[in-house]
């Protein structure tokens, strides 16, 4: 059988231009923020998809810019 | 903002006959009733809609329902849908807010929200409050209005979200608490026990094992997918072998099944289900007038038995959406295979809203059609109404998107755009702007009526900018060239710019011509009642009463303010009466100065309480400024400082909130804080005892002092401009005397007077000679200092001025008894003895009244609590009481609460006492 892909929990990174402040961590849930030089990325699991958008589009609203979204390899 | 609400957008969609129970989820989403909040997060199709209504029906707690869409995202035009879904659930939940909200722009909506949280705790029962495609908002403004609701949310309401995407709620914080149960997709996904049972049982497709396995995992239970392939498959032969070839396939899976069901219709039906898809809800009617030939009445309830995601939105079945994702794919066909037709279709449409007046959605389709000449009209028609009830809002909205060019042919559109650009603040655009919305005159039927309205909105730009020359002229040509047109005409526009030039003329004048100013007023006022504008009578009442205040003709101010009160109160609509209407908190406020001054604390302190009573949901900062400059000069005569200094705490950070470009309110307000400044200064000088904490003790009054002079300095008053300078002068020679720099102000207050005399401002004019009696008597020149005494207890006598003397403190204590000494009066023994040197005290004086005037204890209470008072004396229970008056329990209940603040009690035995010693009873 497929593995599951709209309803499971999967590991992301999210990298957008900048620097994201910090204090935004609370709306974007468990993901961590690390950041380089140009670019923040976002890191961590994610519930499914709904909970995926959800974080896009806050970040959209916060008038991010959006590098790459990317499903890593799930470590469990 | 919608006049009218759909109601089908308030209703759970109806529920199909072959629905599959989901017992388990059911049980889940009970266990949430006890949490703040339930949120359904998942895919478009996964059912959380369906699961919700099917849990509804099983519910015995009353629930409101709102299906939000794209047309919601704003803050206004959410709350309206909000409140007229609790509305449908007939519990006095946010009574009277809607009408509110339809009076006004949602600025400040966290008094609503509170006032709708406190109706949800009144509540003896659960209700449920279901928020469906909460994903449709993005507007930063409602979800942070959600999380304050959320914030505040009593346990009576059980909140639920159903959504696309996770909502930006301070989700995580829920959580740990235990107040959120959340239903994710992996809930909803149908497991292969319902896949067979909704395949094989209700759809009676007779698949084998291994298909219905092949399609639970193709679809992952994806119930939409489902009913999709459940269609395709119907009535078809070799339906194995189908399943076989989509699970190969790699194409995205509803694309697939979409072609597949549409490709199964009859090609009439699938051009018009695509063409139905522009629309996002519709009934037979509109049905026929996009195609453009009548549709069959039964068609539509046929698409539905047929299963073609029709979703009834009634119970009568008029109305009807198409499923989210059908209808997205839908529209996607027909761009694809019609596009040129799409503009005409969006335009059919917006006729047939157009003549139904439903003008928002009529806008809403023209824009989708790309038709801006269309929409440029439509807004035209509805500009009137939108600025009866002043939404800018939907201005916004709309204006961003208009050509400037297409809306000339519309004067009435570009006035209102002028306006916009004015009242937000976009002076710059609004100057560019000006030469081109000008020459829209040429399209109005009466163009000096134009002219007049465009050089008003210049004068109102000039006075945002403090330019007051430039903004009489204006104002003053405009008024010139409405008079030339005025007998051949009955436009209501023109009636409308009369009101709105005499109002701010009558607004500025008092800076330069009193006199003029009542004239102004007094027509205004006249004009507004024949035009019968709510806001038009408040304002004109106020301007009035202020202006004779500012003459000082005290009794005549509070005689038109008890008129406008009384008009206000006698106000047949419950809404007038539960919050009082727009600016009603001024007329209040207004009176409490009075009453100040007459030194009747005691109502001063009521009308203080009223005022902000009926502010609370408008948060007029007008009213808000003059209610805490009231509240702290009575707070310094009981003494509490720290009350005061809260006051003024509070004053200081409403000035700083002033928007910039409203400079003449940010001057005035400053004004406020600093003459606040200057009452706290001197009440620290006059008060005897030493403060709890003497080492900072003497610190406050001179930072206060300096904070003045440097506010001073920031002004560099001209005392040629006298008018202008907004009472900054007042300011000075009270600071001047504070810094005991009595030459100085002498010499100042001496121009001042002078002034003051030649322009009748009578108020001023007895405020300035008894600061230069001060100024006098500490120069030791005793004479003068009488003469100038003598002037103001002549000016002051006959209108009962008091609470001037008595704010001068000991000092001026000293030259009354002085005077008494050689020209005693009654009016001069009556304010003697209010003075606390005299033993009189704030509680034990009486009053002066140079002729009969109104009691005011009774002014505090209003018609209907004087009725609720007489009822308790009768010893009526609050539901015996609600039968008589025919008012609801729960509105009683609020009249009592109101009556037990008024009177500063905390229950019905309090009250009928203290109504008694008052004699109210």
């Amino acid at each position: 059988m497929k593995p599951l892909k709209r309803f499971a929990p999967s590991h992301y990174e999210i990298q957008v231009d900048g620097h994201l402040d910090a204090g935004h961590s609370v709306w974007l849930g468990q993901l961590t923020l690390r950041r380089g030089r140009a670019v923040t990325s976002l890191r961590g699991a994610l519930a499914d998809q709904a909970a995926l958008y959800g974080v896009l589009s806050m970040l959209q609203t916060m008038g991010v810019v959006l590098l790459a979204v990317s499903r890593l390899e799930d470590t469990e | 903002m919608a006049a009218v609400l759909l109601g089908n957008k308030l209703h759970p969609p109806v529920l199909a006959d072959h629905l599959i129970a989901r017992p388990q989820l059911l049980k889940l989403l009970e266990r949430g009733r006890d949490a703040k909040l339930i949120l359904i997060s998942s895919p478009a199709g996964t059912g959380k809609s369906t699961v919700l209504a099917a849990w509804l029906k099983q519910q015995h707690s009353p629930a409101a329902w709102l299906s939000l869409d794209q047309g919601d995202d704003t803050l206004g035009q959410f709350l309206l849908y909000l409140l007229g879904a609790l509305q449908t659930l007939s519990l006095g939940l946010g009574d009277g807010l809607l009408e509110l909200l339809r009076q006004q722009d949602a600025v400040n909506v966290e008094p609503l929200l509170i006032q709708l949280s406190n109706d949800f705790a009144r509540l003896d029962r659960k209700v449920i409050l279901i928020l469906d495609d909460y994903h449709f908002l993005s507007d930063p403004k409602i979800h942070s209005a959600v999380e304050f609701l959320l914030d505040h949310l009593p346990s009576q309401v059980c909140l639920v979200i159903a959504t696309r995407t996770d909502p930006p709620l301070s989700l995580s914080r829920l959580r740990v608490r235990h107040q959120l149960l959340e239903i994710r997709g992996i809930d909803l996904r149908f497991d292969l026990a319902e896949v067979t049972h909704f395949l094989n049982g209700s759809q009676r497709l007779g698949l084998s094992s291994t298909a219905i396995a092949h399609l639970e995992t193709q679809t992952e239970g994806w119930i939409a997918a489902l009913q999709l392939a459940a269609l395709s498959l119907t009535e078809r032969p070799d339906k194995e072998a189908f399943v076989e070839t989509f699970v190969g396939s790699h194409r995205y899976l509803v694309d697939y099944l979409v072609d597949e069901v549409l490709s199964r219709q009859p090609a009439q039906l699938k051009i018009f289900l695509q063409r139905m898809a522009i629309l996002e809800r519709f009934d037979t009617s509109l049905c026929g007038a996009v195609i453009g030939q009548p549709t069959d009445p039964e068609l539509l309830s046929r698409l539905e038995a047929a299963n073609l995601f029709l979703i009834p939105l009634d119970d009568e079945r008029r109305w009807y959406r198409f499923h989210h994702l059908f209808g997205e794919f839908l529209r996607h066909r027909l761009m694809r295979d019609e596009p040129d037709l799409v503009p005409e279709l969006h335009r059919r449409a917006s006729a047939w809203f157009e003549h139904l007046g439903w003008t928002d959605d009529a806008i809403r389709h023209a824009f989708l059609a790309g038709d801006d000449r269309l929409a440029a009209r439509l807004a035209n028609d509805m500009a009137a109404q939108l600025a009866v009830h002043w939404n800018s809002e939907q201005f916004t909205r709309y204006f961003h998107r208009l050509p400037v060019a297409l809306m000339l042919l519309y004067p009435r559109l570009c006035l209102y755009y002028g306006w916009f650009l004015v009242t937000t603040g976009q002076f710059a655009a609004f100057r560019v702007a000006l030469p081109t919305l000008g020459k829209s005159r040429v399209h109005a039927v009466e163009p000096q009526t134009i002219d007049a309205a465009f050089l008003s909105l210049q004068a109102y730009a000039h006075l945002h900018q403090l330019e007051f020359v430039d903004t009489v002229l204006a104002f003053q040509q405009a008024l010139d060239l409405l008079e030339c047109g005025e007998q051949c005409s009955s436009d209501v526009e023109m009636k409308l710019v009369r009101i709105g030039i005499t109002t701010t003329l009558g607004f500025i004048c008092p800076y330069f011509d009193l006199r003029r100013a009542t004239v102004l007023f007094a027509d205004n006022l006249d004009q507004s009642r024949q035009f019968g504008s709510f806001i038009g009578i408040a304002h004109g009442t106020v301007g009035l009463a202020r202006v004779n205040h500012q003459l000082g003709q005290l009794h005549e101010a509070g005689h038109i303010l008890e008129q406008g009160l009384f008009h206000f109160e006698s106000s047949r609509s419950d809404l007038t009466k539960r919050y009082g209407a727009w600016n009603v908190g001024d007329l209040h406020v207004g009176m409490g100065r009075l009453q100040y001054e007459w030194n009747q604390l005691g109502a001063a302190e009521a009308s203080v309480r009223q005022a902000r009573a009926s502010n609370e949901l408008y948060g007029a900062a007008a009213v808000l400024g003059d209610e805490l400059e009231l509240s702290l000069r009575l707070a310094l005569i009981h003494g509490e400082l720290e009350a005061a200094t809260a006051a003024l705490h509070q004053l200081d950070r409403l000035s700083a909130s002033i928007r910039h470009h409203d400079s003449l309110a940010k001057q005035l307000f400053e004004g406020r804080t600093m003459a606040s400044r200057l009452a706290l200064v001197a009440h620290l000088s006059q008060s005897p005892q030493t403060p709890p904490d003497a080492s900072q003790a003497p610190a406050l009054p001179s930072r206060l002092l300096a904070e003045v002079g440097d506010w001073l300095r920031s002004r560099q008053l001209d005392v040629v401009g006298l008018a202008q300078s907004l009472g900054g002068h007042h300011i000075l020679a009270r600071w001047l005397l504070a810094r005991d720099e009595p030459a100085e102000a002498a010499t100042l207050l001496g121009t001042l007077i002078t002034a003051a005399q030649a322009e009748d401002r009578g108020d001023d004019l007895i405020q300035f000679l008894l600061l230069l009696a001060l100024a006098f008597r500490r120069l030791g020149r005793q004479e003068e200092a009488m003469e100038a005494l003598g002037r103001a207890l002549d000016l002051g006598k006959a209108e009962g001025y008091c609470r001037s003397f008595l704010d001068l403190g000991p000092e001026m204590h000293i030259l009354l008894t002085q005077r008494a000494e050689t020209q005693p009066t009654p009016y001069l023994t009556a304010l003697l003895s209010a003075f606390p040197e005299s033993g009189g005290s704030a509680a034990t004086s009486e009053p002066y009244r140079a002729n009969e005037t109104t009691s005011w204890a009774h002014e505090a209470l209003n018609a209907r609590e004087n009725e609720v008072l007489r009822l308790l004396e009768r010893g009526q229970t609050h539901k015996q009481i609600a039968r008589e008056l025919q008012l609801s329990p729960n509105t009683v209940r609020w009249y009592m609460k109101s009556l037990y603040s008024k009177l500063r009690v905390n229950n019905r035995t309090e009250a009928l006492h203290h109504a008694r010693t008052l004699k109210l009873v």
